[in-house]
């Protein structure tokens, strides 16, 4: 039936959608939880190598910080110096132009503009060493004159107090000049010197950058410290230079003396060293001038800082971005997914729905079918009963038991037709229908329709033109029981259909004939009845439908000709089509396809009684046949039947007697058994096997017929395969026996 | 499926917190019983120092270095790491005040006694009547305790003293004919103001150019207790009954005009105003002064100089002149952390405990009665020091504010030096000024309880 195999494919469609999605999704999954663990490790890389480029820029830039903050406070020493140089010498050329006459009015004056300078002391030194200070004290010191003659005009110095025990402070800065000469009672003055608090420098440093971590010292050629190098230092850490970066390890492959020989060529240069467990940056530049370096460092971890607040800031925009990013591409991700599941739903639900309706339809097709089966089974059935009721009264009356019979016989042809019809369909819907070609005659397949037919013909005085002129092949292959069912459906539809004195043409036309062998025939069927309506005819081949039921029409059918005759069709490979209006009348043009080949014509229709009688075979008679059968009334047609063919019969009810009644009869007994399948107790397949394995082989091997009222091809193999000869439906066809027992009974 | 997944999440978040509490107990039962650590910050400022009971101890760092190693790596309450800083004597007070509520923040502070009082007025100095035992309590004579107190609790604790005195160079009294004056004997003598006009008058003819007879400087508040003690000359407590400087009297305003006389007599170097106590000691040490200051730790570098040098006590007009008394000893800060106060105390009490480091004081004029006569046959010097002790005053006055009463005293020096102004004048100013500042400490005054 299309609309259901339809239905399956499409639940086979669905079906498979889901456990497919499923699996997608599981692979959605996973591709992005990799997407993001490989985003992750790319994002982890640039990062590091951003920060590691990002801190090398921060460093080199601080360093270029450092090295003009360094520039700046050098500037500012020199300024400082510069005011004192130019305050001393004016001092001493204040004191030269004077022209003091002693030494003690010299020294006198010398306190008093001594106290511009805000220093400690000032002091005249003389070309053989003897320093005249502020103070009044006049001492001799040659070392200081050696010292600072070598310094050309102007010089500063770092010298230790020799009054340290006395004076506090530890160290003195010495800022002097060399002055125009002059002598005041024999002492030849060439120096002007003044004395200063070693931190004198201090304040003009920038000693608070890099947020005070930032240190900044003056050094002298032999690694002294001018100025502390930290403002909080204390006396007893003021020591040397490179004494402070023996502990230190030096990198780049800088060693003290190396830096010793750099400091001594007036080099401008960087290091980095740890001390400490901390990691410094530290540079150095000369002053010009004087024999000075200056000196910064900063710890790396201030550069680190800098760059990792910087970096910090950075990391948590990049880490948002990502997680953005990543919500972003899930939510879209998930919305898609979300969507397309919705949409599959929406697509499963529309399906289901439409399932859901066919089956209401089906449903309800099925119920009015079952209604309309229940009506039309009943009224043959009640005519059968009905028929053989009144024969029973009149049994005396040979013609009217005869008329009744004949009745009945009709009655009972078409239940059986009905339920042949029930039957090809679940054969169809169950692909158990099989095309059975053999050699045919169309023209006598044609011709036993229209005997067919020709009582009903005749019954409602319509006027049948069977046109089959035009058929040049006429022996073909076909299933001549499929081409009768198709045909005489059609035609007994219009013979139904059309009132009395009505016409039907019947008209058959070898179209044409294609080159391996194949004719194309059309089968065309007009009728002058009442049509169909156009909204009957979208559903005139679909089961169980029909457009007027049985008592509406008070004419009866099953609903599922039609849909029979299309799948025949199709089986074969045809198609079939229909005009009809309403009251006009009804077409059917069937074309189907046929291999060319002589045909012997056969027939496989219920003999009517005039064919009951034909003559039995004498070897028959005598035979005696094992009836197995659980139906009482099957096993008294079958008796009834058998008995009037001359055969002895003898009845069982199930298998388990049979099989008991044949081991212990003679062998030869009986000659053949009828075993009924589906009986109570022991089936017939299972009564067969046990039979087959009796010790007797005579009894063992002695024929048996299947005997169902299904003839379906699976039917007739489970026979087979179960041991038994052959395969008989119900009602028993006579010829078919008789066919069948010639076979077994000869071999 | 709602519920497992709640049921994980909860699980999971209850495991968490029971980590947490787990943890936190037992950080806290390590960190219970882990000894606490502990940075102890002593600073003092540049002392010269010599100790006969160890020579290589030459000032107050040496000092406190060879305690704090000692007392690091022999302290079993706590890991202490002991850091003593020296810093300069005119920047020390500075780095004191500036490093408050730093982890640079002193915890003990060895200093002369006028410079650190100050500190106990701030409240962050604390008592150390519980550190102070009977023993020690009675091996420093209560002269010294008297000067610890205050309101009745101990705020310092004395180590030694020094005793400024006036000192003279023989040689050139010799050569200006003073030989009368001058004393064989280690004493420190006392000489009446007649006797000190004859020397001064002799000593300002008789010297050589260059060659000045008596110290006077004004530059800067160094030094400024002895022009203090000048002032006491004439017979001037210099101090009231409230603490408050008193000199617009007769005695004070005649002692301004006796040293207003001796710069004029060119008693003193010319514009000594412009001069610092270090350029006097560096006359004196020159030859080029005859009577500047000494004391027991500066006699050492005198005589390595090669002068010889008599002691005499400040003028007084009644014939027993006066010394300038330098107690120096220990004070402990607080600064909020109460073990770092308990190891501070423990510091000093190691000090007071430990005769090694108690007799390193021995050199000085040590407070520790026991020091004093284990060394006093090495301590020859210091005798003289001992029996001047009564001639010692308060220069202080026990003010709260004596470091802001410095910074303003020695510009009216100045003036007094200049000449510009009259006796009651400059007596009128120095009491106006410095009051001032004594009022003010008197004001912001609190102690620690």
């Amino acid at each position: 039936m299309p609309n259901n195999t339809v239905k399956k494919k499409k639940d086979r469609k669905i079906y498979k959608t889901k456990a497919q999605q499923k699996r997608l999704q599981i692979i959605r999954n996973i591709l992005l939880v990799f997407l993001i663990i490989i985003l992750l490790i790319i994002a982890g890389i640039a990062f590091w190598l951003f920060y590691s480029y990002f801190t090398d820029r921060v460093i080199y830039s601080s360093i270029h910080n450092m090295e003009e903050i360094s520039e700046h406070d050098k500037k500012s020493i020199y300024a400082s110096l510069e005011y004192r140089w130019m305050a001393g010498e004016s001092i001493g050329t204040e004191i030269r132009q004077s022209k003091y006459k002693d030494i003690k009015t010299m020294l006198t004056n010398l306190n008093i503009k001594g106290q511009s300078l805000e220093g400690i002391d000032i002091a005249l030194v003389t070309e053989d060493g003897k320093v005249y200070n502020s103070n009044y004290s006049v001492s001799e010191d040659k070392q200081l004159l050696e010292s600072i003659s070598n310094l050309g005009d102007r010089f500063v110095l770092r010298k230790d107090n020799p009054d340290y025990k006395t004076d506090y402070r530890k160290e003195l800065l010495l800022v002097g000049s060399k002055l125009q000469p002059f002598t005041i009672e024999g002492n030849k003055f060439t120096y002007i010197v003044s004395y200063y608090d070693i931190d004198l420098l201090q304040d003009e440093l920038k000693i608070d950058s890099f947020d005070g971590q930032g240190y900044s010292s003056v050094i002298d050629s032999d690694g002294n410290f001018i100025v502390y190098i930290n403002k909080n230092n204390n006396l007893f850490k003021r020591d040397n230079f490179y004494d402070r970066l023996n502990n230190a390890k030096l990198k780049d492959g800088f060693t003290i003396q190396k830096l010793k020989d750099k400091i001594a060529s007036k080099e401008s240069f960087n290091i980095e060293y740890s001390l400490n467990g901390k990691e410094y940056i530290m540079t150095l530049t000369p002053m010009q001038e004087i024999d000075w370096y200056f000196v910064m460092y900063v710890p790396k971890v201030v550069f680190e800082q800098r760059s990792s607040s910087l970096l910090r800031i950075f990391t948590i925009l990049i880490a948002f971005i990502l997680i953005v990013t990543v919500l972003v591409i899930y939510l879209l991700f998930r919305n898609r997914s979300q969507k397309k599941l919705m949409e599959i739903d929406i697509m499963h639900r529309d399906q289901l729905q439409g399932a859901l309706d066919l089956a209401k339809q089906a449903n309800n097709s099925k119920t009015n079918f079952l209604n309309n089966m229940s009506h039309d089974i009943r009224t043959p059935m009640n005519a059968i009963i009905g028929f053989t009721t009144l024969a029973s009264k009149h049994i005396d009356d040979k013609e009217k038991v005869k008329d009744y019979l004949e009745k009945t016989m009709q009655s009972s042809n078409h239940l059986l037709s009905l339920i042949n019809d029930v039957l090809d369909m679940s054969r169809i819907e169950s692909g158990k229908m099989n095309i059975d070609e053999k050699e045919n005659n169309i023209k006598d397949i044609i011709k036993q329709i229209e005997n067919i037919v020709q009582a009903d013909i005749d019954a409602k005085q319509l006027e049948l033109e069977v046109d089959s002129t035009n058929i040049p092949h006429e022996n073909i292959y076909c299933d001549k029981l499929r081409i009768n069912q198709i045909l005489l459906n059609l035609l007994s539809n219009s013979i139904k259909f059309t009132p009395n004195k009505g016409k039907i043409l019947f008209k058959i036309v070898e179209k044409s004939v294609s080159k391996n062998g194949y004719g194309l025939y059309e089968f065309r069927i007009k009728d002058t009845g009442i049509g169909m309506s156009s909204d009957y005819l979208k559903e005139l081949f679909e089961p169980f439908t029909r457009e007027r039921n049985s008592t509406v029409s008070g004419i009866q059918g099953t609903g599922l000709g039609m849909s029979i005759t299309k799948n025949l069709v199709d089986m074969m490979g045809g198609n079939i089509s229909v005009k009809s209006k309403v009251n006009q009348g009804t077409e059917f043009i069937v074309n189907l396809k046929f291999k060319l080949q002589e045909i012997h014509k056969e027939e496989n229709t219920i003999n009517n009684l005039e064919n009951i009688n034909d003559k039995i075979e004498d070897k028959f008679v005598g035979k005696r046949i094992l009836l197995v059968e659980d139906n009482a009334m099957n096993r008294e047609i079958a008796t009834e039947y058998l008995q009037d063919f001359g055969f002895l019969v003898e009845n069982v009810k199930n298998g388990k007697e049979a099989c008991d009644i044949l081991q212990n009869s003679k062998p030869g007994y009986y000659d053949l058994v009828l075993m009924d399948i589906q009986m109570p107790i022991m089936n017939g397949y299972e009564a067969t096997k046990i039979i087959r394995k009796f010790e007797n082989k005579d009894i063992a091997n002695i024929p048996i017929l299947a005997m169902t009222a299904n003839a379906f091809e699976e039917d007739k193999r489970s026979a087979i395969e179960a041991g038994m000869n052959g395969h008989l439906a119900k009602p028993i066809d006579i010829v078919e026996f008789k066919n069948i027992l010639k076979k077994i009974l000869n071999k | 499926m709602k519920n497992k997944k709640i049921v994980v999440i909860l699980s999971v978040v209850i495991f968490l917190l029971v980590l947490v509490i787990v943890g936190f107990l037992c950080f806290n039962y390590i960190k219970k019983n882990e000894k606490p650590k502990v940075t102890l910050n002593i600073k003092t400022p540049n002392i010269a120092m010599n100790s006969v009971a160890d020579s290589s101890i030459n000032n107050s760092f040496d000092f406190l270095q060879k305690v704090a190693n000692a007392f690091s790596s022999s302290y079993k309450e706590a890991e202490v790491t002991v850091n003593v800083v020296q810093h300069e004597q005119t920047k020390i007070d500075d780095e004191i005040t500036e490093s408050f509520g730093t982890s640079d923040a002193v915890d003990v502070l060895y200093r002369e006694y006028f410079n650190m009082s100050k500190y106990i007025h701030t409240g962050k100095v604390v008592p150390l009547d519980d550190i102070i035992s009977e023993d020690i309590r009675n091996d420093i004579s209560t002269n010294y305790w008297e000067n610890s107190t205050l309101n009745g609790k101990t705020y310092m604790i004395p180590y030694l003293g020094y005793q400024n005195t006036l000192c003279y160079n023989k040689k050139l009294f010799k050569e200006a004919g003073l030989d009368k004056y001058i004393s064989s004997e280690d004493i420190i003598q006392n000489w009446t103001l007649d006797e000190w006009e004859e020397i001064l008058s002799t000593l300002q003819k008789r010297l050589p150019e260059n060659t000045y007879p008596m110290m006077m400087y004004a530059k800067d508040y160094m030094g400024d207790t002895h022009i203090m003690t000048l002032l006491r000359s004439h017979g001037s407590s210099f101090f009231d009954e409230n603490g408050r400087i008193k000199l617009t009297t007769k005695e004070g305003i005649d002692a301004i005009k006796w040293l207003m006389d001796y710069n004029q007599k060119g008693y003193f170097p010319t514009n000594s105003e412009n001069l610092e106590i270090n350029d006097c000691s560096k006359l004196f040490h020159n030859g080029q002064l005859a009577i500047f200051m000494n004391n027991i730790a500066l006699n050492p570098g005198v005589l390595e100089d090669g002068l010889e040098v008599g002691n005499v006590n400040f003028p007084s007009i009644t014939g027993n002149g006066f010394n300038t008394t330098f107690i120096t000893g220990f004070e402990v800060f607080d600064n909020g952390d109460e073990n770092k106060i308990k190891v501070a105390k423990d510091f000093i009490k190691f000090i007071y405990q430990t005769d090694e480091f108690l007799d390193l004081s021995a050199g000085q004029i040590p407070s520790s009665k026991k020091v004093y006569e284990k060394y006093k046959d090495k301590l020859s010097s210091v005798t003289k020091y001992i029996q001047n002790s009564e001639n010692g005053w308060n220069f202080t006055g026990n003010n709260p504010n004596w470091r802001d009463v410095r910074e303003v005293f020695y510009p009216n020096i100045k003036d007094l030096l200049y000449g510009q102004m009259s006796a009651e004048d400059i007596a009128k100013k120095i009491e106006e000024t410095c009051n001032e500042k004594i009022d003010k400490g008197y004001l912001n005054s609190k102690l620690h309880e």
